[in-house]
């Protein structure tokens, strides 16, 4: 079989089950939207609290559309590796003849389409419900930056998945101390300029910081004050930084299936 | 004794992955994030790092810490137990009661929740938060917390036995309602007038105001300030009771249903 021909129907047959598992199990709509509205609402009133001005309440509802899709990184990318060997199909996908980047590239992209649902659930809560207002400056930057912030987020998703796959159980542990902390660094809720060039420069590695840096600019033209750089030098970093982190996946991949084969212990369970 | 060995394993579980001092930092730096995200809400908005509604919301977060960490780690429990580890069977078998067994747990990890507590309170000083602590009555109010946590604990966990997923997420749900409905980081009185009456069922909206009498030395919350300490004791008394019983009885129900649907050791490979 042509070999092009060969990945692309890997891609395709690791996104279907990520795309039709939404049909299958659809007590999704509730645990995964209703959970992240939980905290949106909270931090909503954190700042109703504060007296802050509105778009503030913008942030949130923007930080929690993007927060979805950071937790579908670290949960259905970071670790699904880890995942795939507890439930033995790791070495299924090991001994299948295709590129193994297909099979992280079909995660990423059933995760996209499935997480992207969630996404635009948030925000058709947040509209309705705390009737946020996004004005769109420039459409076309708009779904430039958040295109590259995805392309960027899930290459290091599949950097992550090979990396977790070698940390093991550690993998586990080092998901939930990057929720919060990355929260925070990559100001989820509030504008990253606030922690200061350094911290802000630090944090950039995140393609969250940057991508939510763009389009709160390009959404509430009102806080461009509080932007961190210009939204088209954000692009080009987030560009530049989605090719960076799927380099990075493929070297980290052929590193796990290499020392797999070295210490026999890729496929061991409990590790 | 079996408590004694409960508590054992669910520390060495959660940390005999890493060393003691890397698991000393994971322990601290996931809470120490989620404050920092507070503070910085607040910074933007006031343009200063000081205030009494950094206090409130400091304070309030600090705590929540213990609640939080408590329930979805807790939620995991029977997930893993069944699935992972494959050990439900064994434990279900053994002389030990399994909610004896959950009980031992979740105390341990209701432990282990305080030490970030204590870090955040201290790492606090540097906010110039003003504390005006009340020993006693914060060790009375975190011994009454103790129970209806850990009766939320429980709750999560029946619920747990009859379902093949959503683990985590049930826990989280938990404590997203108390998050947002108990005043944890903003007042009550803010909250619509619906939201307010769900609220005062809540125990942790007592033990909220407690903690912050407790802290602070007064309750800022308008809606809250106007109840007695002796009353805000009595609710948060009585709430855990009925919390604790409820949970008891859940946990039993949903125990005697996975029996009889045969679905105790179910594996869904989710």
């Amino acid at each position: 079989m042509n070999t092009i021909l060969l990945n692309l129907r890997a891609i395709r047959g690791r996104a279907y089950p990520r795309v039709i598992g939404l049909m299958r199990e659809p007590s999704w709509i509730f645990w995964e939207t209703v959970l992240p509205v939980l905290s949106i609402a909270a931090f909503i009133y954190v700042y109703r609290s504060l007296n802050a001005p509105a778009m503030y309440e913008g942030f949130v509802v923007l930080g929690g559309v993007m927060t979805t899709y950071w937790l579908n990184v670290l949960w259905s990318m970071a670790a699904q590796l880890y995942w795939e060997k507890e439930t033995a199909n790791l070495q299924l996908y090991l001994a299948a003849p295709m590129s193994k980047m297909s099979i992280l590239a079909g995660m990423a992209i059933g995760a996209i389409v499935s997480t992207t649902l969630r996404a635009c659930t948030i925000l058709i809560i947040g509209i309705f419900i705390f009737h946020v207002n996004f004005v769109v400056t420039s459409p076309l930057l708009l779904i430039l930056v958040f295109i590259s912030t995805l392309v960027a987020l899930y290459g290091m998703g599949m950097l992550f998945a090979s990396l977790f796959l070698m940390w093991g159980r550690e993998a586990w542990y080092l998901n939930n101390l990057l929720q919060e902390p990355v929260y925070f660094l990559s100001g989820q809720y509030f504008p990253v300029k606030a922690l200061g060039a350094v911290i802000a420069s630090a944090a950039s590695i995140i393609p969250l910081t940057l991508g939510l840096d763009a389009m709160r600019q390009i959404l509430f033209p009102e806080s461009a004050s509080w932007g961190f750089l210009s939204p088209w030098i954000e692009l080009l970093i987030l560009v530049l930084l989605g090719v960076f982190f799927i380099i990075c996946a493929k070297y980290a991949l052929d590193k796990v299936e290499y020392l797999g084969k070295v210490k026999g212990t890729l496929t061991m369970r409990w590790q | 004794m079996s408590l004694k060995t409960s508590m054992w394993l669910e520390f060495q579980i959660e940390s005999n992955w890493t060393s003691p001092f890397i698991f000393a930092i994971y322990n601290i730096i996931k809470p120490v994030g989620a404050a920092l995200v507070l503070v910085a809400m607040f910074y933007v908005v006031a343009g200063k790092l000081t205030g009494t509604a950094l206090e409130f919301m400091y304070v309030g977060n600090a705590f929540y810490m213990i609640l939080a960490q408590t329930l979805f780690s807790i939620g995991w429990i029977v997930h893993d137990d069944r699935e992972h580890y494959a050990t439900l069977r064994y434990l279900y078998i053994s002389p030990t009661p399994y909610f004896k067994y959950l009980f031992g747990r979740s105390i341990a990890r209701y432990v282990l929740s305080l030490i970030p507590m204590v870090v955040l309170l201290l790492l606090g000083l540097t906010f110039k938060i003003q504390y005006r602590i009340n020993l006693l009555l914060l060790a009375i109010v975190l011994l009454l917390g103790f129970f209806f946590i850990v009766g939320t604990a429980l709750l999560i966990s029946g619920i747990n036995l009859l379902t093949a997923r959503h683990g985590g997420a049930i826990g989280e749900a938990f404590a997203g309602i108390f998050y947002l409905a108990s005043g944890v980081v903003f007042p009550v009185s803010i909250l619509p007038a619906w939201a307010q009456q769900i609220a005062l069922t809540l125990p942790t909206t007592y033990w909220f105001s407690l903690i912050r009498i407790a802290v602070l030395g007064n309750e800022p919350d308008a809606l809250l300030s106007v109840f007695p300490l002796s009353n805000l004791i009595l609710y948060l008394v009585l709430l855990s009771i009925v919390y604790f019983a409820a949970a008891f009885l859940v946990f039993k129900l949903a125990d005697g249903l996975a029996r009889k649907l045969g679905i105790l050791d179910m594996s869904t490979t989710y």
